[in-house]
């Protein structure tokens, strides 16, 4: 007898939007520190992409909340012993707790990457800000926030695992799916706009996306593989229940048909024409969508 | 052993006892229809047909006849039936048992549809008078009408003894029988008859309880007496742990019947004087009223209650000279009980009606007809704390819906005055054992909201303003009434309300007092027929002894007897005819069952003619009042010729019975009968499987054209069962519970309990609306399928139950249609209770159709 | 010292009369989903639920305390038994959502007994997922979680809880829990000496599940009868090993992801030379 506590479609949104916000920034992490100059493209689209979705991550999980005003007690707790009668706010066991500080850290090394495009694109001509970026090295803040994005991308896993409802407390398996899909949904959203930028000098960052994405999707695949295998309850409401229809397609749209799609880039060194590739990519952040939203819901049917 | 009643639900807080008791391993026996929350806790629930608790009870009475019978002359069940019952009288040659008529005895008259009674009595020696002169007082005139010692024969041999003529009338009650017509397993039937056997020792006690499961039958006082043939024959009556527990409905509903709230009694038990009888003068009404039973047993003192009454309404106009207002008090002339009320106010002959704290609207039977009968009134005054469905039949009932009834046809005029509720006046519950139990007044009410005592109170002051001047002699009673209550102003002191009458100063008139001192009386004993005393009621005499003590209030408890928490009438005394619980011979029975015991050596308190104190005296260690005279010796033998309880032997324990023994057998005192005989419902599905007569021969019946007709025996449009009762989460007609959210969400619907079986047989799912009809009317119900109800094969035949809730009205925060739509206005001849815990009727699936009778 | 309550369903006759006595003590509102429209509006309750006795139905925002009503009946009524459960917060020794709290909106007082702080909860609902029995419950109403407090006000004025001073038959008992605990046994030896072979304590063993519960039980029959669960575990169990192979699947991943976006790197660099 399980109460009900309705995490709907803000929830499913918050951990996808995440999940994406962190793969992007990865990518771009990526191309930052091991790519060339040419890479810095690609860098800058994942910029673009991350910091703004962290912002509507916020907005998602605050709206979310029965007193929304109240969020900022995630951070800060009143305290009368203190002398400034309050002090921050650590719970280690607690995910929700942690994972704010997750988004918190995100948001403002994603930011300060995306100052850094700005500046770098003359769109803000401030001089300390330029002193700064001149001093403090691109991949250092980069590295840093990858680290938060990943924490961002797998806590919602982890926070799942941790509760008593019987379908997801059978695995710990799903804070790694929710990493492996960020990662293909964050390398697929930029492999989107690159397609629809159509810039000539992105035919070589494309390839190298679309082979990220296919490890990606390839990890993705072993992770759902391992939690099925560990949460049997679950594997049987989400291929038998009335959330079989959303497992299937996830499996179809969402890896198979991207999967093949991009397959010839991986083997055969080709690169797809570049609508087959903004397809493949639409088809896995639909898939990434789908995978977050029968994992949240198969335990509120 | 629980039967005739749901305790857990009707009862909870008392149930607490029931359950401690079986945390220290006693065994519960739930013998009802259906399994309720009461079989829940119960070791054993044995399921019988309704109505049929008779052959059930009557199979148990041979099952302890044939026990009693193989048992040595010294047993302990032996010694008490031959000593304390009457199994050894001889009764008159002439009285025909049903088993000789075939379901009927001896005196009936099919014209009258009555009983005459005198072939019931005992064979006697010649009567020795115990006056010869002229009478003078009316004790005098009592002592006239002593009869003959009875004959009897202690070996309990004679055919014609009471112990033989029991054993024949219940020879075919086996078990049997209680398979063929209570549908109950012999093997279930044969372990609550062993249970209760041999619970019931020297050392170990049995108690029954029932309540109204038992009581709404047209043979519902003869299920009651059957239980009190049995708990004789078991021994277990005037002893702790034993008796049987009448759980009463309504808060002090006991103290109603104590203090008279019914037609046809006075306060203490006294009949209503009735111009049916010999009941011409105060000296008629004491003769007749102690004729047969009265003079040899503690009834012998009626005379000194009954005028004490007297002196208590009319004060110093009562005198010798006018019968102490005799003539002025009203008497009765017909049944004027709530159901023959309802058909006169239905044929128009009723005016007026003062409703207060009831319901009829959805908790009288045949509710259609009632409502249709209020509508005949020129006025009505209700009196609640919420707008009820009485209150409102004009404007919201189900007739005015369907246009049986035209709001604007309607000349009853309504007035509704708001009640106070009952932390809003201070006042007494007597509770189902007698106990009066004072509670203090919390709060005002708000508002113009008042107590029924201010009302009545200060109605009635208005009233006898009105007929101050009148020179009517019919107004000399309401004229002379003794009726100041006022409260003193320290009484009222910390209230808004400063003319509530003043309850401490009613508890002092009903308790009684010296006339010329105003002295209060500390013990009915003190009673005098000569006018100088006076007492609203001899039984609670005690409660107020003197001008600051209300013995009501005491909360000393002892975890047992408890002498010291409230008062319990009569004289304090917790369990009545308490000389059983001793021994013929005065010691006790057993160590653990010892209560009252004769102590040969306590000082008696009367002194010998050479002045030296007497020994010997009652007593109990517990702080029980012996029920008996205190300093009457176990040996002492019963003088012929002498009024009250000098008549009777040491050893007659029952000294409100004429011979001071219990009544296996009832010569008198009951209309329908000297012994239970089980009789169908009045609306049956099957013939009597035991007799010919099919229902009880003396039933009371009103056939009111159109409206309150019955079912034929077996007829096939109403085959089902239907029983009535009550659930935990509600309270009767619903007005204190279905106005509260907090209880209406917990029931919120009315719901149909119907078996599995019968629901597959009419295409019903749980939960699915039925309809449920009788000729009386038609309502609807959700369907609850359940196991806890079952079929019951009937001689071979399958008769179906269903069972009703009937709490629902069509105000408050949970609505439903009106279970007493269905019930039929039938009633016991002793005391014209309905039948609506058992009769026929269909069920179908599907909704009622809209503007039906809902 | 821990305030707790042993409930023996055993001498439980289902009258509810603890169901509406929490409700008296803590003014809770009629449970909306329970009617029409408001009460005061003239609604009326709707909520049959054909589950035998049972119209609550489960544990919400306003109904701290559910009776349960479980009928098990043979076809031919020779056994038959109908089971109630008094049911309501356990406040566990190990309370899952008083971990999984991210403000730290529920504390555990002195006496032991768990409970929300109202001013500090901010509808976030883990606490919901986190509770392994699904007694806290969100109110759609003011957006907070509610739950039986064991009448917290009442037991720190050293006042017994409002239900099991209502109780009429004495099944619902509160007091210091090892008092409670030594009672109980007690009472299980009674009943399985009197044959009742299933009746069996839940909650009462300080080194069992959860570490013993505040609030436990004499259960006629095993737990899942009632809708407990057999194993109640404290979710925050699977932090660490969750956390860990998160982290892994996130080195896998990127490794994965570099080694591919390098091995291409340094060839497409080619072709562009
Ligand atoms: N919760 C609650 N308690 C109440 C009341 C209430 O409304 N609600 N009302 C109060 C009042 S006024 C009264 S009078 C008492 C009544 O108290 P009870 O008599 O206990 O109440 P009922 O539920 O009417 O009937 C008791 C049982 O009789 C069974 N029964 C029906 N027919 C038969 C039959 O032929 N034989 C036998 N052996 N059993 C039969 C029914 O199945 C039912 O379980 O309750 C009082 N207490
Ligand atoms: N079918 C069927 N019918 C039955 C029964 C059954 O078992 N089956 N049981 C019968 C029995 S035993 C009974 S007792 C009757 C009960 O039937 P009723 O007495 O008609 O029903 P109640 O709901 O008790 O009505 C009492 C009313 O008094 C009001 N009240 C409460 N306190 C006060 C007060 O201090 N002063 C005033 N003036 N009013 C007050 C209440 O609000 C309520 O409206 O029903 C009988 N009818
Ligand atoms: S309703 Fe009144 S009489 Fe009945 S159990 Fe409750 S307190 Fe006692
Ligand atoms: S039962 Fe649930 S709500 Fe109560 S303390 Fe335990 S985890 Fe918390
Ligand atoms: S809903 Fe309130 S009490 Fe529950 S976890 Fe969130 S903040 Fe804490
Ligand atoms: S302890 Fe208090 S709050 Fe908890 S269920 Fe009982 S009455 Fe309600
Ligand atoms: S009050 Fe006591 S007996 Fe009544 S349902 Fe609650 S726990 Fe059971
Ligand atoms: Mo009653």
């Amino acid at each position: 007898m399980q109460q009900p506590f309705d995490w709907g479609i803000y929830i499913i949104s918050y951990f996808f939007l995440g999940g994406i916000a962190a793969g992007a920034y990865f990518t771009a992490a990526l191309a930052e520190i091991f790519g060339g100059k040419e890479d810095r493209e690609l860098a800058k689209v994942g910029y673009y992409i991350a910091f703004p979705l962290v912002l509507v991550c916020g907005v998602l999980l605050i709206v979310d909340l029965g007193q929304p005003l109240r969020f900022w007690e995630l951070f800060i707790t009143p305290n009368d012993a203190s002398p400034i009668g309050w002090s921050p706010m650590f719970k280690a066991q607690s995910p929700i707790q942690i994972g704010s500080y997750a988004l918190l850290g995100f948001g403002f090394f994603s930011f300060l990457s995306l100052l850094d495009v700005w500046v770098e694109e003359q769109r803000i001509r401030f001089a300390p800000l330029q002193k700064f970026y001149n001093v403090v090295p691109r991949k250092l803040y980069a590295a840093l926030g990858v680290l938060f994005g990943w924490f961002l991308a797998g806590y919602t896993g982890v926070l799942v695992t941790t509760t008593a409802q019987p379908m997801w407390a059978e695995t710990n398996w799903i804070g790694a799916l929710f990493v492996a899909s960020a990662a293909s949904t964050g390398a697929a959203a930029i492999a989107l706009v690159l397609a629809i930028r159509n810039r000539q000098q992105d035919a070589d960052a494309g390839l190298r996306l679309t082979r990220l994405d296919n490890t990606a999707l390839i990890v993705e695949i072993a992770m759902l593989v391992i939690v099925l295998a560990t949460a049997t309850t679950m594997a049987r409401a989400l291929t038998s229940g009335p959330l079989a229809i959303v497992f299937w397609s996830f499996i179809a749209v969402g890896i198979a048909v991207p999967l093949l799609l991009q397959a010839r880039s991986s083997l055969g060194g080709a690169e797809p024409p570049r609508n087959l590739l903004a397809l493949a990519a639409v088809l896995v952040l639909i898939g990434g969508f789908l995978v977050r939203y029968m994992i949240v819901m198969v335990a509120q049917m | 052993m629980i039967m005739g009643s749901n305790m857990a639900e009707c009862h909870p807080v008392a149930f607490r006892w029931p359950m401690k008791a079986k945390e220290k391993g006693a065994k519960i026996m739930h013998v009802d229809p259906r399994f309720t929350r009461t079989s829940a806790m119960a070791d054993i629930h044995a399921p019988i047909r309704a109505g049929s608790d008779i052959v059930f009870l009557g199979a148990l009475i041979k099952y302890a006849l044939d026990k009693i019978e193989a048992e040595p002359l010294e047993s302990f069940h032996r010694l008490y039936v031959s000593n304390y019952t009457n199994a050894a009288l001889l009764v008159n040659k002439d009285y025909k048992d049903t088993e000789d008529l075939d379901g009927l005895f001896s005196g009936y008259n099919p014209e009258t549809k009555a009983y005459n009674a005198t072939t019931w009595g005992y064979q006697r020696k010649d009567a020795k008078a115990a006056f010869n002169g002229t009478p003078q007082t009316y004790s005098d005139f009592v002592a006239q009408t002593i009869a003959g010692r009875p004959l009897e024969d202690r070996s309990l041999k004679d055919l014609q003894t009471v112990f033989q003529i029991v054993k024949r009338h219940y020879a075919r009650y086996t078990p049997a029988m209680v398979e063929r017509v209570c549908g109950c397993a012999q093997d279930t039937f044969l372990k609550v008859a062993d249970t209760l056997w041999n619970n019931s020792t020297e050392d170990r006690t049995s108690s029954i309880v029932y309540a109204v499961g038992w009581t709404q039958h047209t043979i519902g006082v003869q299920m009651i007496r059957a239980a009190g043939v049995l708990q004789q024959l078991l021994g277990n009556i005037g002893r702790p742990g034993g008796g049987i527990l009448a759980l009463r409905g309504h808060a002090t509903i006991q103290g109603s019947t104590d203090i008279a709230t019914l037609y046809h009694s006075l306060p203490g038990y006294l009949n209503m004087p009735d111009a049916r009888k010999a009941h011409a003068t105060l000296k008629d009404y004491i003769v007749t009223e102690t004729t047969g039973s009265g003079a040899t047993s503690y009834w012998s003192n009626l005379p000194k209650f009954a005028v004490s009454y007297f002196k208590a309404q009319f004060g110093g106009a009562a005198t010798k000279d006018n019968d102490y207002g005799y003539d002025y008090h009203p008497k009765i002339t017909a049944d004027h009980s709530h159901m023959p009320m309802f058909v006169d106010m239905y044929n128009g002959k009723i005016k007026g009606f003062l409703v207060m704290g009831q319901n009829p609207a959805v908790g009288g039977q045949n509710a259609r007809m009632q409502r249709k009968a209020l509508a005949k009134l020129d006025w009505m005054v209700v009196r609640d704390s919420f707008i009820t469905e009485t209150a409102e039949f004009w404007k919201t009932s189900p007739e005015v819906q369907s246009g049986e009834l035209k709001t604007p046809d309607i000349k009853t005029e309504v007035f509704f005055l708001p009640a106070a509720a009952l932390a809003e006046m201070e006042g007494s519950f007597t509770n189902t054992q007698r106990l009066l139990q004072w509670h203090d007044k919390a709060a005002d009410p708000p508002g113009d909201a008042r107590s029924d005592s201010w009302f009545t109170y200060n109605f009635g002051k208005r009233l006898i303003a009105l007929y101050k001047g009148s020179s009517n002699k019919n107004d000399w009673a309401i004229q002379n009434l003794l009726f100041n209550y006022d409260s003193d102003p320290d009484e009222v002191k910390n209230w808004r309300i400063k003319d509530e009458p003043s309850s401490f100063k009613i508890l002092k008139e009903i308790n009684g007092y010296e006339w010329a001192t105003k002295k209060q009386l500390t013990s009915f004993t003190l009673f005098k027929e000569d006018g100088t005393t006076a007492g609203a009621s001899w039984i609670y005499t005690g409660v107020a002894p003197d001008d600051k003590t209300n013995n009501a209030a005491r909360r000393k408890g002892d975890d047992w007897i408890s002498p010291q928490w409230g008062f319990a009438w009569p004289a304090n005394r917790h369990i009545m005819y308490n000389r059983a619980s001793a021994r013929p011979d005065g010691k006790p029975w057993s160590e653990r069952k010892k209560l009252v015991l004769w102590d040969e050596n306590a000082d008696s308190g009367n002194k010998d003619a050479s002045g030296n104190a007497i020994l010997g005296r009652w007593v109990s260690p517990a702080g029980e009042v012996p029920d008996f005279n205190a300093t009457k010796s176990p040996f002492y033998h019963g003088k012929d010729g002498v009024l009250g309880w000098d008549y009777q032997d040491g050893t007659a324990p029952f000294i409100m019975r004429p011979d001071g023994k219990a009544l296996l057998f009832a010569p008198a005192g009951l209309v329908d009968g000297p012994l239970p005989t089980h009789y169908e419902p009045y609306e049956s599905p099957v013939q009597n499987p035991v007799y010919k007569q099919q229902s009880s021969p003396v039933a009371k019946t009103w056939l009111v054209q159109g409206a309150n007709e019955y079912h034929a025996v077996g007829d096939a449009n109403y085959p089902i069962v239907i029983s009535t009762y009550r659930l935990t989460e509600h309270h009767l007609s619903g007005t204190m519970s279905r106005w509260l959210p907090w209880l209406a969400e917990l029931m919120p619907e009315l719901f149909c309990e119907i078996s599995p079986e019968l629901a597959a047989e009419k295409g019903i799912k749980n939960t699915d609306y039925v309809v449920i009809s009788t000729k009386r009317g038609e309502i609807e119900a959700r369907a609850l399928v359940t196991r806890r109800m079952r079929p019951f094969m009937v001689d071979g035949k399958t008769v179906h139950q269903i069972g009703l809730p009937w709490h629902w009205g069509w105000q408050g925060s949970a609505k439903g249609d009106v279970v007493n739509n269905l019930s039929a206005l039938v009633g016991d001849p002793n005391v014209s209770i309905h039948e609506a815990k058992v009769f026929t009727g269909n069920i179908k699936a599907g909704r009622r159709a809209k503007g039906g009778s809902g | 010292m821990s305030k707790g309550m042993f409930v023996d369903t055993s001498i439980c006759t289902g009258c509810k009369a603890c169901q509406v006595a929490c409700k008296e003590w803590n003014g809770l509102d009629p449970e909306p989903a329970h009617f029409s429209k408001a009460p005061a509006d003239g609604g009326y309750a709707t909520n049959f639920s054909g589950n035998s006795y049972d119209n609550t139905g489960k544990l919400s925002a306003t109904d701290w305390r559910h009776v349960m009503f479980i009928e098990q009946f043979s076809e031919d009524r020779r056994d038959g038994r109908w089971l109630f459960m008094s049911d309501s917060c356990k406040h566990c020794n190990q309370a899952g959502c008083m971990e999984a709290c991210p403000v730290n909106a529920i504390v555990r007082t002195d006496l032991g007994n768990v409970f929300v702080l109202q001013d500090k909860c901010i509808g976030c609902r883990y606490c919901i997922a986190a509770c392994p029995f699904g007694v806290i419950s969100y109110s759609q109403v003011d957006g907070k979680v509610h739950k039986c407090t064991l009448c917290d006000d009442r037991i720190h004025a050293g006042l017994a809880t409002a239900c099991s001073k209502a109780c009429p038959t004495g099944s619902i008992e509160f007091g210091d829990v090892e008092q409670l605990r030594v009672k109980a046994n007690a009472r299980l030896a009674a009943l399985q000496s009197a044959g009742q072979d299933k009746a069996q304590l839940y909650g009462a063993d300080p080194n069992g599940d959860l570490a013993g519960l505040n609030v436990f039980y004499l259960l006629m029959d095993k737990p899942s009868v009632y809708g407990q669960p057999e194993k109640p575990v404290l979710p925050q169990k699977n932090l660490q090993t969750s956390a860990a192979l998160t982290v892994g699947a996130a080195l896998l991943t990127g490794l994965a992801a570099l080694v591919n976006f390098r091995k291409r790197g340094a060839s497409a660099s080619a072709v562009n030379k």
